[in-house]
């Protein structure tokens, strides 16, 4: 659809993406021309966004792969994307921008329409509201999704979450992750804006499973009896994010915390008490795709001692129920959609505070700062 | 136990913004080798599982007279979801997972025998699988067979009052009844053995996004609140519009007609969520108040006035989406001088404070020229337009549009101006559109209403009085056209929006009125 000098891989590249370069105040004619020229063709495009979705690069590749992201996401959550590129400032302040119209039919399904806008500049790190506020479309809630580690605390950060109703972090993508991730804990609770980690919507299909054991018999009612927590990380802060759930949602107190005795690997022991006594947890770090691949716990019930084991093979999540008495019940459900791997169009759907993730973020960056003090 | 107990025993449920999963559950469906069962209920139950919405200790048994042993039904199933799963491909770890949880009892349903046997199953899933004593009975079942197979389940004491293992509910689909004695003896038989509160009569249309969006709609916007009565409407109209003939149905559709088929329940549902007052909250009985009172408003049409407020049609031959297409006559199973109705188009009228006078126009077909469900609040025009005439000729009244199917949406109908230098307005349409704001896959309406069935939830189905009042909305209809000769049959051809007397019926109060082509 849009045509012309695209944004290059770096000054006078060739495009990653096909955008249109336009004047940070032009943008919106540019959009509305692209659409009417497409009109021609294709009839009258609707351009259907739900919200503003700010993206912050610290530089191109990165811009590329978040595109690239909601190239993907854009089918299912339309937003007017705006990528920022804030690269250090230089002698000279300079502000490049690149738009496009992207329209995506999938199969059998509706065409989307939405506004992909580029911008890559040096201004001043507290001026850079004024480059993305009037890129924003009126009223709709402003998503802000900072890739990699943001600067907690700098005078960036606390602007560009000013003008946020949600900020959004994949805290795999941390630099430090088990030390950012407390940094991350400790914005959450000085910012206005609600804050989301794609780490703990990709959590999301475990904690189900982990959970629903028990809602019925053998289980129903031990939560408070369990005795141990293990769990293989991929992703660190998913392993830490998921003890600290369990911390939060059924009142444990730590009470103390051990690192690996090997320093090359990376495991964090716990000893948590709870309502029905201690329970030991261990995150250890392994490699492998997607969040964790595995986590177990050992419980504690009226009949004996059972277990609930999660497992990911390629594709699919694995539960074991094991109980005395019972015969072992194994159940295989979907993951997330290959779609969205990272998990950013759940996030876009979540309009207020997600209070369970944040009050799970406590005990994980307890449990991360004990580790690394 | 409904959700919020299982809430209240669940601390790692409490507050998640993905809806908890059910409690435990043994699912019977009888009829489990019929349509029903391939084309909706597993292909349902498949995807609650891919998605992680089925309870952790869940069972499922298929029972009808055809002879499967469990690993034969497994295969049949697993064919019915490849071909009508809205998730493709099948994920066979998932598939195979869930089919271990899938089992067969053969008989029929009128035979204690076999609820002997689906009992000893069921029994043997709560001591082994920790399904609680939760039972789910699904009568997948032609309406005849209903009666039976209630009683059955009754004497063989696996479910209804007599079980108290655990909770014990029941799934009717549509219709229910034939008519008003009908619907009252089944109600009767049923509530012998299942109390009120555990029957789920299912109308899938109520489980669509679409349908449900109306509520969100109307009590989620301020701004049409004012304006949402006879005061500012002129008239709404209620279109559920298929392009499809009876589809090898012929022997069910001979005794059911249209009305009894979607106007009896999908269409005066759809109406009373229109024309409700809002509830005080959502709890499930606040909203079955109010749609219960609606049709406790709809004005009886007696005698000949239901021949001015209501015209019945029949499709012959024609051409359908560029098809050639037999009449319904010609269709199999179907008397060559059937005088059965396949459109109906209905006015109705609401008798309460904020509706009075306003006209509900009510119509469904079959053949028609394509598929759509839609509601049109027809708002009355401007009390002045400055315009001179020729400048407004493009202008018509606002109107919305509530898109159920198949392009789920809103259209709001306004004027605007003509760019250019005279002051010429027109309507314009401003479409949301579903499917491009919300592009994730919508959820099948069966998903959505066997979940609910599972956490006690029925706020999206029928309770019997509101089925009962639009029995008594239809029952006078079918009462007149027993006994008065029928218009010339067929009326319409295929591939029309129905007979010309419908066109009459909706403009014969206020010339102009005309049904909106969706």
């Amino acid at each position: 659809m849009s045509q012309g000098t695209a944004l290059a891989g770096g000054r006078g590249e060739p495009p990653g993406f096909s955008l249109e370069p336009v004047a940070l105040g032009e943008v919106d004619q540019l959009l509305e021309r692209q659409r009417r020229q497409d009109e021609d063709v294709n009839g009258v495009l609707v351009r259907a966004s739900v919200s503003n979705l700010v993206v912050v690069c610290h530089d191109r590749p990165a811009s590329r792969q978040a595109l690239a992201a909601v190239e993907r996401l854009g089918q299912r959550a339309p937003s007017r994307c705006v990528v920022l590129i804030a690269e250090p400032p230089a002698g000279r302040e300079d502000v490049r921008t690149w738009a496009r119209v992207v329209q995506r039919q999938t199969d059998g399904g509706p065409k989307v329409v939405w506004d992909e806008v580029v911008v890559q500049t040096t201004v001043p790190p507290r001026h850079l509201v004024s480059v993305v506020l009037p890129l924003l479309l009126p009223e709709l809630p402003v998503f802000t999704w900072w890739t990699g580690t943001p600067p907690f605390g700098d005078e960036v950060f606390d602007e560009l979450t000013e003008v946020s109703n949600r900020l959004i972090v994949d805290s795999a993508a941390f630099a430090d992750p088990p030390a950012d991730l407390a940094r991350l804990a400790r914005a959450a609770a000085a910012i206005t804006p609600a804050v989301s980690d794609c780490v703990w919507g990709r959590l999301t299909p475990w904690r189900e499973l982990l959970a629903a054991p028990f809602g019925g018999p053998p289980l129903r009612g031990s939560h408070d009896r369990i005795r141990s927590v293990s769990v293989d990380a991929v992703e660190p802060t998913a392993g830490l994010e998921l003890v600290g759930w369990f911390a939060s949602r059924l009142g444990w107190e730590l009470d103390e915390v051990r690192l690996a005795a090997d320093p090359a690997s990376d495991a964090w022991h716990a000893r948590w008490t709870t309502a029905g006594g201690v329970c030991d947890t261990v995150v250890t770090t392994s490699l492998g795709a997607g969040a964790l691949t595995k986590a177990a716990l050992k419980v504690d019930c009226d009949d004996g001692p059972a277990s609930i084991r999660v497992e990911a093979p390629p594709g699919h999540l694995v539960a074991t129920v094991t109980a005395t008495g019972h015969e072992p019940s194994r159940r295989r459900v979907g993951l997330a959609s290959a779609a969205d791997p990272i998990g950013l169009s759940a996030e876009l759907q979540v309009f207020g505070h997600d209070r369970i993730f944040e009050e799970a973020l406590v005990p994980a960056a307890a449990l991360a700062e004990a580790a690394s003090d | 136990m409904n959700a919020h107990d299982q809430s209240a025993e669940q601390p790692l449920v409490v507050g998640e913004r993905v809806r908890a999963t059910p409690p435990p559950t043994a699912m019977v469906i009888v009829g489990g080798s019929g349509d029903l069962a391939h084309r909706k209920i597993v292909p349902a139950l498949y995807n609650l599982e891919l998605h992680r919405l089925l309870p952790q200790n869940f069972q499922v048994v298929g029972s009808s007279r055809t002879e499967f042993s469990d690993d034969e039904y497994r295969r049949d199933m697993r064919k019915a979801v490849e071909e009508f799963s809205r998730t493709q491909p099948i994920q066979q770890q998932v598939w195979e997972s869930f089919a271990s949880r899938l089992h067969y009892v053969t008989g029929s349903s009128t035979d204690p025998d076999t609820f002997a046997r689906v009992g000893d199953l069921l029994d043997h899933f709560d001591r082994e699988w920790g399904t609680d004593g939760n039972r789910l009975f699904y009568l997948s079942l032609i309406p005849k067979l209903f009666p039976d197979t209630v009683r059955g389940i009754g004497k063989s004491g696996i479910g209804g009052r007599a079980w108290d293992g655990g909770w014990s509910r029941v799934v009717c689909e549509k219709p229910f009844g034939h008519d008003l004695a009908s619907a009252r003896e089944l109600q009767e038989l049923l509530t012998k053995v299942f109390p009120e509160e555990d029957v789920f009569r299912i109308d899938h249309y109520l489980g669509k996004e679409s349908v449900q969006n109306i509520i969100a709609f109307r009590f989620a916007n301020g701004i049409f609140e004012p304006v949402w009565n006879h005061h500012y409407v002129d008239h709404v109209q209620v279109t559920v519009a298929e392009s499809i003939g009876i589809e090898h149905r012929g022997n069910f559709y001979e005794t059911a007609g249209a009305i009894r088929d979607i106007i009896q329940n999908h269409a005066l549902q759809v109406l009373a969520l229109i024309a409700m007052e809002p509830p005080g909250t959502f709890e499930p009985e606040d909203v079955r108040n109010e749609k219960a009172k609606v049709l406790k408003a709809l004005r009886r049409l007696e005698g000949e006035a239901v021949d001015a407020a209501v015209v019945r049609g029949q499709y012959g031959p024609g051409w359908v989406e560029g098809k050639q297409v037999p009449g319904y006559r010609e269709e199999p199973d179907v008397a060559p001088d059937s005088v059965v109705e396949t459109y109906v188009a209905g006015e109705f009228l609401v008798d309460n404070w904020r509706w009075a006078g306003t006209p509900f126009y009510l119509r469904t077909g079959k053949r028609l020229p394509k598929r759509a469900t839609e509601v049109v609040v027809q708002f009355k025009a401007a009390p002045h337009l400055p315009f001179g005439q020729t400048a407004q000729d493009g202008l018509e009244p606002n109107a919305l549009v509530l898109r159920i199917q198949p392009d789920e949406g809103i259209t709001m109908k306004v004027g605007a101006k003509v760019p250019g230098p005279s002051l010429e307005v027109r309507s314009v349409n401003m479409d949301f559109s579903y499917g491009t704001s919300f592009a994730d896959d919508l959820p099948d309406a069966y998903e959505r209403l066997l979940l609910d069935v599972m956490v006690g939830d029925p706020t999206l189905f029928p309770r019997w009085d509101s089925v009962e009042l639009a029995w008594q909305a239809v029952q006078p209809i079918l009462d007149r056209w027993a006994s008065s000769d029928p218009p010339e049959l067929p009326n319409y051809a295929a591939g029309e929006w129905g007979p010309k007397a419908a066109d009459e019926l909706i403009a014969r109060k206020r010339p102009g009125r005309r049904w909106r082509r969706p």
